[in-house]
Formats: C-alpha cells, sequence, structure tokens
C-alpha cells in the first residue's frame, strides 16, 4: 500500500470512528463531522436553491435532521453519500415551500472579494482575464440550468464524487447518474451558446 | 467560449469559481445549536443490523454471508481482470493502409459520424467492471443493459432511449415500474458518451497506426496521454484509456444488424409513472399532486376562440396527424419566441433546408445556422477582432420545422382543453402531463407550447408569433461567399494567431472543408 492509498484508508477509518461515535450521542463527534462538511452541504443546497439564504436554511434543516437521524444509519463508510442525498431533499422541500414567493437574488462582490484579475501585457497570451470571463459565462449559463442539473454537475466537478456515490446520494441507479451527468452537460454547452 | 465543447476541467474551473467557497458564518454555531437540543432517533433491533448485532449467532451467520460474498466478488474481479489482461497482451496486426489524411477531423467528425449508425448491438466493459449492453435499431431508439459485473446473467439496471425520453425500470415498494422521464439527452448522444467519443483535447488527436481490435480494424489515436481505438466501419471507439483516472473501456463485442424489436419497446407487466409521481411516491414530503395537472395561466396572448368545437376523438391519432405535417410542410418564414424571450425566425425550402437566425444581442448580428447541403453550419460573431466565425456541425441530412417537442405518446394520456386563439387564429389546447401545445386547426402545426415546472409552477414558453408560407429569399441557405471558420478559437472569443480558414457549404462530405 503506498503512502497516499495508506493516508486516504486512514482518513476514512477516522470518519468511521467519528461516525460511529456521533452515532452513539457524541456531539463533539458531530461537531467535527460538521466542521468538515458543512461548506459542501451548503454549496449543493446552494446548487438546487441558488439563493443563499435558503441554502443556509436547506443546510441547517439537513444537518439536524442528519444529527437526529444519524442511529439508523447502516453503514458509517456511506455517511457522505446518504448526507448528500438528506441535504438534496431538503433543499428541494426549502424550494417547493418557497415556489411561489420566488425572489431573484443578485449575488454581488464586496470591494475586496473576487478582484479583477490585471489585463494582459501579451494580446495573445490566453490570460487570467480569458479566464475569468470564460468562468463568468459558464457561471451565468450554469444559473439557467435546472436545479437537477446544477446538483449533479456540482456534486461531480465541486465536490468530486465519484458517480456511483451520486448515484447511491441520489437514490438513483448509476446508469441513469451517469446519463444526468452527460445531460446536465449538454444543456450547460446549450445554455453557454445562448449566453451569446 | 461560445461553440466550444467544455472540457471537464473547464466546468470544474468555472464551477468553484462560481460556487460559494463557504457557508455562511454563524451557520455552523446554528446547527450545532439546534442539534444539541435535538434527540437522535434510535433504531430498533433487526436482523439485518449487521455485523455488530448484539446475538453472537446473527452476528456469525451476517459475517458468513459477508465472506461468501467477498468471496464472489472477488472471483467476479478476477476473472474480469484476467479477461482483460488477456486482451490487453494480444499483439494487435500491423496493416500498411494510409491512415485519414486528417484525422484530428475525423476524430472532431465522428460524433456527428453516430447519424449514420446501423442497427447494431454493442457489449463494453467499462473499468474492467460493469458490463454495458447497447442495441440501437438505425433510426434514433436505444436500449442499454446495465450489467454489475461481466459474469452477471442479468441486467441490474434497464433503460430506453428514444427522442429526448428516457424511460428505465425501476422498483418501488416492491413492485417493478416503467419510468419515463423527458429531456434526457437523446440515444446517440448517450452512445457517444458511453463511448467516450465526446472526449474533448486540447490539442490535436494523432494517429498512432491501424490495429485489430475484437477481430476488426481500428485506427488507434491519440491526444496527450488519452489514445482511443476507433472502429473503421462505425467509427466507435472500441477502447479507450484516460490517464486522468476516468473510467477506461473496450469492447468485447459489437455486432451489425437488425435488433429485436422486442428490445426497444419496455418490460411487459410494468407501472408506466412519470419521474414526478415517482418522486411523489417515494417522498412523503412531496406537495405536488399525484398526477400531474397543468398549472400554467395562459398568458394574455391566447384567449377562448368562440364558437369552436369539434375535439378529435382520438387524440394520439391527432398528435401523429400534427407530426406527420411536418413531413410535408411548405416552404415558410416563421418568427417565434423561445423560453428565454429570445427572438428566433426561421427560413424553411419545404425540402429539408431551414435557416435559423436567433438574436441574443440586439446590437449583434443575429448567430446562424443553416441546414443545407447535407451539413449544418452555424455562425458566431464573437471573436474580438469584430469578424463572424463559422462552424461546421457535422452531417446533417435534413432539418424539419421546430415541432416544439409535441410526441404522438403521452403516458398521462392527452386531454383536449378546446380551442384557444394564437395570432388570431383558433388552435386545439391539448395537453400530457405538465406540458401543453396549442396546434392552430387549419395548418395543424403547434403555435404554440408551455411546460410548467409541478415543483415551482414557472413555465418555459414557446410560441410563434408569425407564419407567412411564402418561398425563402435566395441566398437564405447559402453561407456568405467569405465565409471562414476559426482553427483555434480561444475561449474568450480570440481566434489565435488569426487562424481563420475558409468555409464552403458546397461539400458534403464530413470534416471542415477549405
Amino acid at each position: 500500500m503506498d503512502a497516499l492509498t495508506q493516508a486516504a484508508s486512514s482518513a476514512a477509518s477516522a470518519d468511521d470512528a467519528l461516525v460511529r461515535r456521533a452515532q452513539a450521542g457524541d456531539t463533539a463527534a458531530f461537531e467535527m463531522l460538521v466542521d468538515a462538511r458543512i461548506d459542501r452541504c451548503y454549496r449543493l443546497a446552494w446548487s438546487i436553491l441558488s439563493d443563499q439564504a435558503d441554502a443556509a436554511d436547506a443546510t441547517q434543516d439537513a444537518l439536524v435532521a442528519a444529527w437526529r437521524q444519524l442511529p439508523r444509519l447502516r453503514e458509517p463508510a456511506s455517511f457522505d453519500g446518504w448526507l448528500n442525498r438528506i441535504v438534496a431533499n431538503a433543499a428541494l422541500t426549502v424550494r417547493r415551500r418557497r415556489a411561489r414567493i420566488r425572489e431573484v437574488s443578485v449575488r454581488t462582490y464586496a470591494d475586496d472579494e473576487a478582484p479583477l484579475p490585471e489585463l494582459p501585457h501579451d494580446p495573445m497570451a490566453r490570460t487570467a482575464m480569458d479566464e475569468f470571463v470564460d468562468n463568468d459565462a459558464i457561471g451565468r449559463a450554469f444559473d439557467r440550468l435546472r436545479p437537477k442539473d446544477r446538483m449533479i454537475l456540482v456534486l461531480h466537478h465541486v465536490e468530486e464524487r465519484p458517480v456511483a456515490e451520486i448515484a447511491r446520494s441520489l437514490g438513483i441507479p448509476v446508469g441513469t447518474a451517469k446519463s444526468r451527468l452527460n445531460t446536465a452537460r449538454t444543456a450547460l454547452e446549450r445554455a453557454l451558446e445562448a449566453e451569446g | 467560449m461560445n461553440g466550444r465543447r467544455l472540457t471537464d476541467a473547464d466546468i470544474s474551473r468555472a464551477l468553484r469559481a462560481h460556487a460559494p467557497d463557504r457557508a455562511p458564518s454563524g451557520l455552523r454555531a446554528r446547527v450545532l445549536e439546534t442539534a444539541a437540543g435535538t434527540a437522535q432517533q434510535r433504531p430498533r433491533t433487526s436482523f439485518l443490523a449487521g455485523p455488530t448485532h448484539a446475538d453472537p449467532r446473527v452476528r456469525r451467520l451476517n459475517l458468513l454471508l459477508a465472506a461468501a460474498l467477498l468471496l464472489a466478488l472477488s472471483l467476479a474481479a478476477a476473472a474480469g481482470i484476467g479477461a482483460w489482461l488477456k486482451q490487453q497482451t494480444r499483439e494487435p496486426d500491423r496493416l500498411t493502409v494510409e491512415p485519414p489524411a486528417d484525422i484530428d477531423a475525423y476524430v472532431a467528425t465522428a460524433e456527428a459520424g453516430l447519424l449514420e449508425l446501423p442497427a447494431l448491438s454493442i457489449t463494453i466493459i467499462e473499468d474492467g467492471v460493469t458490463k454495458e449492453h447497447y442495441a440501437y435499431d438505425g433510426h434514433g431508439t436505444l436500449r442499454h443493459d446495465h450489467y454489475p459485473n461481466e459474469e452477471a446473467g442479468q441486467p441490474s439496471e434497464v433503460r430506453i432511449f428514444s427522442g429526448d425520453e428516457m424511460g428505465e425500470q425501476r422498483h418501488l415498494n416492491g413492485t417493478a415500474v416503467w419510468l419515463t422521464h423527458r429531456g434526457m439527452g437523446s440515444a446517440l448522444s448517450e452512445l457517444a458518451f458511453a463511448t467516450d467519443l465526446e472526449t474533448p483535447c486540447a490539442s490535436p488527436w494523432k494517429y498512432v497506426g491501424l490495429e485489430y481490435l475484437i477481430g476488426r480494424p481500428t485506427y488507434h489515436v491519440s491526444c496527450g496521454a488519452s489514445e482511443m481505438w476507433l472502429d473503421i466501419a462505425t467509427r466507435l471507439p472500441l477502447r479507450s484509456i484516460h490517464p486522468d483516472g476516468r473510467g477506461a473501456f473496450h469492447v468485447q463485442d459489437l455486432e451489425i444488424g437488425p435488433q429485436p424489436a422486442v428490445l426497444f419497446a419496455p418490460p411487459p407487466g410494468l407501472v408506466a409513472m412519470t419521474d414526478l409521481e415517482y418522486d411523489c411516491a417515494i417522498d412523503p414530503a412531496c406537495v405536488a399532486p399525484r398526477t400531474p395537472t397543468p398549472t400554467g395561466t395562459p398568458p394574455s396572448s391566447v384567449t377562448r376562440a368562440p364558437g369552436e368545437d369539434g375535439a378529435p376523438s382520438d387524440l394520439e391519432a391527432f398528435v401523429a396527424k400534427v407530426l406527420a405535417t411536418y413531413d410535408t410542410m411548405p416552404a415558410l418564414e416563421m418568427s417565434v419566441r423561445d423560453y428565454v424571450d429570445l427572438p428566433v425566425r426561421y427560413v424553411y425550402d419545404g425540402s429539408g433546408r431551414l435557416r435559423s437566425e436567433r438574436t441574443f444581442d440586439p446590437k449583434k448580428p443575429p448567430s446562424v445556422s443553416i441546414v443545407a447541403n447535407g451539413h449544418e453550419f452555424i455562425s458566431y460573431s464573437q471573436t474580438d477582432d469584430g469578424r463572424t466565425v463559422w462552424e461546421d456541425r457535422g452531417p446533417r441530412a435534413s432539418a424539419r420545422v421546430p415541432d416544439f417537442g409535441i410526441r404522438e405518446r403521452c403516458a398521462a394520456g392527452w386531454q383536449h382543453r378546446g380551442f384557444d386563439l394564437v395570432m388570431d387564429r383558433p388552435a386545439h389546447h391539448l395537453v400530457c402531463a405538465n406540458r401543453e401545445f396549442w396546434v392552430d386547426r387549419e395548418w395543424l402545426m403547434v403555435v404554440r407550447s408551455q411546460e410548467t415546472d409541478p415543483l415551482t409552477s414557472e413555465s418555459s414558453v414557446y410560441e410563434v408569433l408569425a407564419v407567412k408560407f411564402v418561398l425563402p429569399p435566395s441566398g437564405s441557405f447559402d453561407l456568405p461567399s467569405d465565409a471562414v471558420y476559426c482553427a483555434d478559437l480561444a475561449g474568450s472569443g480570440r481566434c489565435i494567431g488569426s487562424s481563420y480558414r475558409p468555409l464552403r457549404i458546397a461539400s458534403p462530405s464530413p470534416g471542415k472543408p477549405d
């Protein structure tokens, strides 16, 4: 076993131990599990809701539900997939609840956040500005996708979850997860074309 | 950026920049505070509680079952790896034939070449573990059987792709159901994805050699550390390797020929459900109606047509008749407002040539698509030096006037909701679950469609604003004489090294003519 595999394996074992302790009611262990995952839970909820306040509510609902139901989890090793599913369900519930009072939020940047890259000196070189423009266009196209397309793209491309785990998280067959990923990707490309 | 296939790296980089980095401050404290005041739900003892069960006999039994399963999996994996290694060590025959003149263009147009794909069946081994069997009917319908391992006799998942609809088998409370989803890509897109044909490559593909796999001649090509073996007859990859750990695969079996029709119908005896019905059945929090009904409110452009009656008695047959109308549609010009309020103008010549113009920005020329001479061409006005570039999207035999997605089959059953006025003309108002269509009574063409998201009640509307049955203006299907494509278009719209090349519409052969 190489050093990297060994490190990954021992991290997984440590997580399993934390899950078992949290299942037994150890709030300190749950706190450590939350610390390592709250950001990605929040991003997943955001991918479905497109709204930061709603995403925060859904994340809170999901993590508290996870704490409550944790003793029922049979396999500590499947904790992450199980948690993703709870977050997705919580976000969809919030979405349904707020469907009729939908607000469109405009993301604004503070002066010290996401500063624009410097303009290029060499006009032929691909620069940080090019990358910024690309990222911005993809981001806007992403906002126009359906929630289930956004969710699977975030799980795969931001959280780097393998397709099999995504399938488990969403309660769908592996082949369907692959198809959805493909569909979401195609939708993103189409939305990007429409961005103009 | 437009027109360029996105790589995984593009998407990951952009989404990481777009998604929020972290949860808002204070959320963690709120979660932990609420959790601390919430009691956990303890499970009842179960036989299936696993190896930690308190009863030592149950624990032993569970451990024995787990050991047996592990042994079976190990044997299956060993057999799979053995078969794979056997294939790897086979020295392919080398032939002395010439490769395609432009191998990069050959690979780039292979996906478009799938449009010509004959009926066939193909078996793929992915990552040396799972077995994927695809049957294609040669006319746009694909069946996919997923097996958990190479030795499995029965598929664990079955899917059928047709049009933009995917049907799949699921289980609901122990009952097998057949679930249909819309907007799930297409059969050929699925096949291209499954065989890695969509793999984008930053640098040109290079020819490695002519090699035989499963007895079939292939072009072995490489791009960086990625490699593919493209079957010469079908242009489908028979093997693919990616160094970044994404699933490698190889084709175990490929048979060209008609496939039994029964493969393309849902397995008999299954209960048909829409994905919304299924979601609601498994989610007690679902607030959507169990039988979806359209919730869209017709906008002011649609009003009830006075004194109209005469709903068709067989609505499926009526929709089939509407679809058949598109096969013999005369020449026309049509203006449409699409679902994001973009104006689109269509020009159709009555025999398969179609021009569409989409106006994204009123200050810029429209983006034009032309289907003519067996190809599809699209223009972009995105280069930073102001030039319009064209792209050959590959072979496309012909196009039809858009029917806005109306299809004969409707799992929920078609309903006729009377007659409304669209463009001041009476139109049948047809409803299929959460999709609504308005069909012009005289022309038998769809003049409006509306799809309502049952979760949000948001509607997507396509609406025809005007139709004129006239011959197309001359030159509608010609590329401008000075049309160019950019051989190296950067994401930002820069044509690197001003690498513009002339593009002509005359060639019906695949590839980028110059």
